[in-house]
């Protein structure tokens, strides 16, 4: 062993460093980006939406269960677990919009009518799972459930639209 | 003492001048068998004049990659040294009223300071 | 044979790294959300996940130190007590994921509520990690975790148009998706990828199986075998996805709803056969993050560990892991939906991971335990390469996380 000269500085060190740092608070920068500010009667609207999409989700999950059950594609129990998802995620997203406080009344009005389309939603996800119940193996399905899980898409589709006008017209605002 | 008394420890000149934080302990197995291991005997102490982050070994050799972690590590650690532990003057208690507040080491006037390099 | 078992453990690490619970969903939603947009990410996790994992395992092999142990020894005590409590919350946080699997897989073949599934599904673990030789217990999952080919299956049976879905992989952010959103996935897609506990599993199970230098070629082919394979089912996930959900406008919210692209595709069998690769992948991912929680805080306190030691020769290790899985049934009790557990497990990885790649990427460059089997230059440039990416995903992952609100 020996004593230590002291060892001159590191040029490369220091760009490397420079280079780390700036790395770093780029990556701050961009990730912080998206977390500006939204208007609150938007942000309210912007939620129901979301809630809509996923009363629609849960429609469109029932209506593809449905049809592969009753083309003998998916166990019945499989079908079963599939629907009673459906049919949690469509009472939930009525049990959210149901519950939303809203900060004005012209936002009330859209989140009633949007209230009305995701409970329209839940009914046939039921029957679904009813009907899952109650019919033998390869049954066809019956077109009365297929109607009205369509009724219900469009229901939600309409409505999910008028959400989203309401709510570009309050950002235009 | 325990090595956690030492580890972290701003360490002083006689004349109380800090030279640096304790990073690390070296200890060296020299003393009589204890189970299978012969018994462990401190050393010294490795001391970073900058920082008291750990070194992550680099000073055990003179290996430079990863570039550029081992660079970046090299710098902030430059003039990291040994000081033998017979060099220690002394290791105040906590409630010393000389160095109140956090550990510290106090070196020996005229200690020497080696290169922390293991050499085989 | 005996060559084709050597890679089983490769293969049960990358079906329980890449295919556990949370990845299965995560690549469905980003599937059903993003098509095949993001499909690059997993490419990017599989070469970061190879990278990390061969250095991790040829540590293991020749220094016959397991990660742990190393970073205990690398970062001290305090640091590496530090890292220890974020390794361990984000594995057991994983494990509570892996569990809640199960219990969804179950579901999928019984009907049976998940929530009764739960204390079943943890006993089931907990006997095997008491009695099973490692051995059979990486071959069995690993082999029954094959069975997930049934999503690439799926994806040819669909007879998508190769061409558009070729055109999706070019990296963009849909339209009705923001950018925000769009990374916030791509995050949690490299954390799925690459999970800590895949590499305290790997290195650990190195050791397990008593891997010496001339091993290598067995790590390396395991490596080079397992995480593709894992990656190409990644991808076939989020392609039935893309090709069945997406257009039916449906947002995966729920492990039922990655049965129904493979029904339309396959029918009954093939769902079966979805099933048994479900459960035995969550199985095994629920295995494998019980062992690393035993081992990572057995090899920082230096308790003696493995399931190569009888129980009683290794009972805090045991302890350990029966902590870990009553904690993940407390947390299951609670009703919190395992998906969005997982889907947190992962992001939280992404944060946590810089930990442990570190020190294995500084260990692996030091001759002192590694003798002249140090990475080599084009290895550190693409071990440095990823470093960055890591660390600037660990760094994006919470400010994503709060601006998205978590990918709503």
């Amino acid at each position: 062993m020996r004593p230590v000269p002291s060892r001159p500085r590191s040029a490369t060190a220091r760009r490397a460093l420079t280079a780390a740092t700036a790395c770093a608070a780029l990556a701050a920068l961009t990730a912080c980006g998206p977390a500006a500010g939204r208007a609150e009667s938007t942000d309210a609207l912007l939620s129901v939406t979301d809630q809509l999409d996923a009363a629609g989700s849960a429609v469109a999950t029932a209506r593809l269960a449905v049809e592969a059950r009753a083309d003998g594609h998916l166990p019945a129990v499989t079908a079963d677990a599939a629907i009673s998802d459906a049919v949690e995620t469509a009472s939930g997203a009525v049990h959210a919009i149901g519950t939303l406080v809203v900060p004005d009344s012209a936002t009330d009005q859209v989140r009633r009518a949007a209230l009305d389309a995701s409970e329209i939603a839940v009914g046939p996800v039921a029957s679904a799972r009813t009907w899952l119940g109650t019919s033998a193996a390869d049954a066809a399905a019956p077109p009365d459930l297929l109607d009205a899980l369509d009724d219900a898409s469009t229901a939600v589709e309409r409505a999910h639209a008028a959400v989203q006008q309401a709510a570009s017209e309050r950002a235009a605002r | 003492m325990i090595a956690s008394d030492l580890l972290d420890a701003r360490v002083l000149e006689a004349d109380g001048q800090a030279v640096g934080w304790v990073v690390d302990l070296r200890l060296v197995l020299d003393g009589t068998t204890d189970g299978i291991l012969a018994r462990p005997r401190l050393h010294g102490l490795v001391v970073s004049p900058r920082t008291r982050t750990s070194f992550l070994g680099f000073e055990r050799s003179d290996v430079r990659s990863p570039w550029p972690i081992a660079p970046l590590l090299r710098r902030w650690h430059r003039g990291t040294f040994l000081v033998h532990w017979p060099d220690v003057a002394r290791v105040p208690e906590p409630d010393d009223a000389d160095h109140p507040g956090p550990a510290v080491v106090v070196l020996r006037p005229g200690y020497l300071r080696y290169d922390a390099t293991l050499h085989r | 044979m005996k060559r084709l078992l050597a890679v089983a453990l490769g293969i049960l690490t990358a079906i329980g790294g890449f295919l556990d619970a949370g990845d299965l969903v995560t690549n469905a939603v980003v599937g059903s959300r993003f098509g095949m947009s993001l499909a690059w990410v997993v490419g990017a996790g599989v070469i970061g996940i190879c990278v990390f994992a061969h250095m991790s395992g040829k540590v293991a092999a020749v220094s016959g130190r397991a990660t742990f142990e190393i970073i205990r020894e690398r970062l001290g005590p305090r640091a590496a007590g530090l890292n220890l409590a974020a390794s361990l919350a984000v594995t057991v946080l994983t494990l509570v994921a892996e569990v809640g699997g199960i219990a969804l897989a179950l579901q999928l073949a019984s009907s049976v509520d998940h929530r009764l599934w739960v204390p079943v599904a943890a006993l089931a673990v907990w006997l095997v990690l008491w009695r099973v030789k490692f051995e059979i217990m990486e071959n069995v999952t690993g082999l029954l975790g094959l069975a997930l080919v049934g999503f690439a299956v799926a994806v040819f049976l669909l007879g998508p148009d190769w061409g558009e879905l070729a055109a999706q992989l070019a990296p963009q952010v849909p339209v009705e998706e923001d950018a925000g959103t769009y990374w916030y996935y791509a995050i949690a897609l490299f954390g799925a990828a690459m999970t800590p506990y895949e590499v305290f599993f790997f290195s650990s199970g190195g050791v397990e199986e008593g891997w010496t230098a001339k091993d290598l070629a067995t790590s390396r082919l395991n490596v080079l075998v397992g995480f593709p394979l894992g990656g190409l089912l990644s991808v076939s996930i989020a392609a039935c996805a893309a090709l069945v959900l997406m257009p039916a406008g449906i947002q995966v919210d729920a492990m039922s709803q990655l049965t129904l692209p493979v029904a339309q595709a396959g029918g009954t069998l093939l769902v079966a056969v979805i099933i048994v690769g479900i459960v035995a992948a969550t199985f095994g991912a629920a295995l494998e993050t019980a062992l690393s929680t035993g081992y990572s805080l057995s090899q920082y306190l230096g308790w003696s560990w493995g399931k190569f030691r009888r129980p009683a020769q290794a009972a805090r290790f045991h302890l350990a892991m029966i902590l870990a899985l009553v904690v993940a049934v407390a947390v299951l009790a609670t009703n919190v939906d395992p998906i969005a557990v997982t889907e947190y497990s992962v992001v939280f990885s992404a944060v946590a991971l810089p930990l442990t790649y570190l020190p294995i990427l500084v260990v692996a460059n030091d001759p002192e335990y590694m003798g002249d089997q140090v990475n080599g230059r084009a290895m550190n440039a693409v071990a440095t390469v990823y470093l960055v990416i890591i660390v600037v995903a660990a760094v994006a992952a919470i400010p994503l996380m709060i601006a998205t609100e978590a990918g709503g």
